[in-house]
C-alpha cells in the first residue's frame, strides 16, 4: 500500500479518528482502489507504534461505513463501490436521510426553494449511479 | 476480549500515614492496555506491587484469574557480570525445571530490535538496551498480565519507539491485561485503551483514552486537569 499515515498526538482528534479520516481521504483521492488490501493491523501497529486496538477500531468504523470490507483471515480491503449497497438499500437510506432533513427543517418555516438550494449547494456535481 | 484478569475489591493500604490507596472496586480485562497516571508518590508503583503480590494489602482483596504475571519497574535488575546469553541459558534451564514458558525466538527477536549483542555483560548495557533486555525477558515468558511501571524512563527517543513497537505487536499476539504507568502523554495516547487516574489515593477517573478528547481537545491538558488536587478544582 503506497500511502503513509501521519498520526499526531495531542491534536484535536483522537488517533482512531485521524486514521479513519486519512483512509477515507486516500480512498476518495484514488490512492486506494476498490478491492485493494490495506496494510494489516499488525504491520500498521509496528510502523505507527500504537495500540493495535486503536487500528482495529478505525477499521471497524470504516467497515460499518461500508468503506472497507473485511475478509476473516485475509484482512481488510477497500470496498467495491458497486457492491457496497443494493438498490433497495440505497432507496431506503435516501428516504431515511430525506425524512430526517424534512423533520429537522420543518420548524424553521422557510421556503421549499431555500431548502432545495441548501441541498444543491452541498451535493457534488456528478453522482455516479443515478 | 472482555474477560476479567484482575478483580480488586475494597482494597485499602497505607504507609505510615504518608499515603494511602483506597479502591472499592476495580475490574481489569484481558486484551486491554490500561494507562495508570498520577502525580509522583501517589502510589502507582505500590498499586502494581500490590497486584504483583509483592506486598500484602492491609485489607480488601485482589483476585487474579491467572498466575502468569510479568512485572517491570525501576528495581528490575539482573546480575551484572552475566552475559545476556548466560542469563538466557539460566532462564531456559529454569523453564525446563518448572515446566514454564520460555520463547527463545521471541527473546532473540526483541533483543535484535534493540540491537543488543548477547555477548555483552548486563552491567555494560546502556539504559535503553537494559530496557530492551527487561522486555525481552518478560515477553519471552508470555505472561498474561503485564505490569509495566514506567518502563521507558530515561531511555532515548529511538529506544522508546522500539519499545512501543514491540509492545504493540506482542500485545496483539498474546492479548494480555496490561497496566502501563508513565508520565509521557505521547506514550499514553498511543498505547492505552483506557486510563486510570490515581489521585489522593483513589481512582478519580477511569474511561476510554479517546473519550478524554470529549473533555478537552488537547490530550495533555485533559490529563493535567484530571491530576489537579480536588481542592484546587473546587476553588
Amino acid at each position: 500500500m503506497p500511502i503513509t499515515f501521519k498520526l499526531q498526538t495531542d491534536s484535536a482528534d483522537p488517533l482512531s479518528k485521524q486514521l479513519t479520516r486519512q483512509i477515507e481521504l486516500a480512498i476518495a483521492r484514488g490512492d486506494l482502489s476498490p478491492g485493494e488490501p490495506l496494510t494489516s493491523v499488525r504491520q500498521l501497529a509496528r510502523e505507527l507504534q500504537i495500540n493495535p486496538n486503536t487500528i482495529s477500531k478505525a477499521f471497524a468504523v470504516l467497515v460499518q461505513a461500508c468503506s472497507l470490507a473485511s475478509q476473516p483471515g485475509k484482512g481488510y480491503f477497500v470496498a467495491h463501490t458497486e457492491t457496497r449497497f443494493s438498490e433497495n438499500e440505497i432507496e431506503r437510506q435516501i428516504k431515511n436521510a430525506a425524512e430526517s432533513f424534512v423533520v429537522a427543517t420543518r420548524p424553521l418555516g422557510v421556503s421549499r426553494q431555500r431548502l432545495l438550494k441548501a441541498l444543491e449547494d452541498l451535493l457534488p456535481e456528478d453522482s455516479s449511479r443515478g | 476480549m472482555d474477560k476479567p484478569a484482575i478483580c480488586i475489591e475494597n482494597l485499602y493500604h497505607d504507609y505510615r500515614g504518608e499515603w494511602h490507596i483506597r479502591i472499592p472496586h476495580l475490574e481489569l480485562n484481558f486484551g486491554t492496555v490500561y494507562g495508570l497516571v498520577g502525580r509522583n508518590g501517589v502510589g502507582k508503583t505500590s498499586l502494581m506491587n500490590l497486584i504483583a503480590g509483592e506486598i500484602a494489602a492491609m485489607s480488601g482483596s485482589i483476585n487474579l484469574t491467572t498466575q502468569h504475571i510479568g512485572h517491570i519497574n525501576s528495581q528490575t535488575s539482573y546480575p551484572g557480570y552475566y552475559r545476556i546469553r548466560e542469563l538466557a541459558a539460566l532462564f531456559i534451564a529454569q523453564a525446563k525445571c518448572k515446566q514454564s514458558v520460555w520463547d527463545t525466538e521471541r527473546f532473540n527477536d526483541v533483543l535484535g530490535i534493540f540491537s543488543v549483542d548477547q555477548a555483552t555483560q548486563y552491567r555494560h548495557l546502556s539504559t535503553g538496551e537494559k530496557a530492551g533486555c527487561h522486555l525481552a525477558i518478560m515477553l519471552a515468558q508470555h505472561p498474561s498480565i503485564w505490569l509495566l511501571d514506567e518502563p521507558t524512563l530515561g531511555i532515548d527517543v529511538v529506544a522508546i519507539n522500539q519499545c512501543l513497537s514491540i509492545l504493540s505487536q506482542t500485545f496483539l499476539d498474546d492479548g494480555p491485561c496490561v497496566i502501563f504507568s508513565t508520565h509521557q502523554m505521547y506514550e499514553l495516547e498511543r498505547m492505552t485503551d483506557r486510563i486510570l487516574v490515581l489521585a489522593d489515593g483513589e481512582i478519580r477517573w477511569q474511561g476510554e483514552t479517546e473519550a478524554l478528547h470529549e473533555q478537552e481537545p488537547s490530550f495533555r491538558k485533559a490529563v493535567e486537569a484530571m491530576l489537579q488536587p480536588a481542592k484546587e478544582a473546587q476553588a
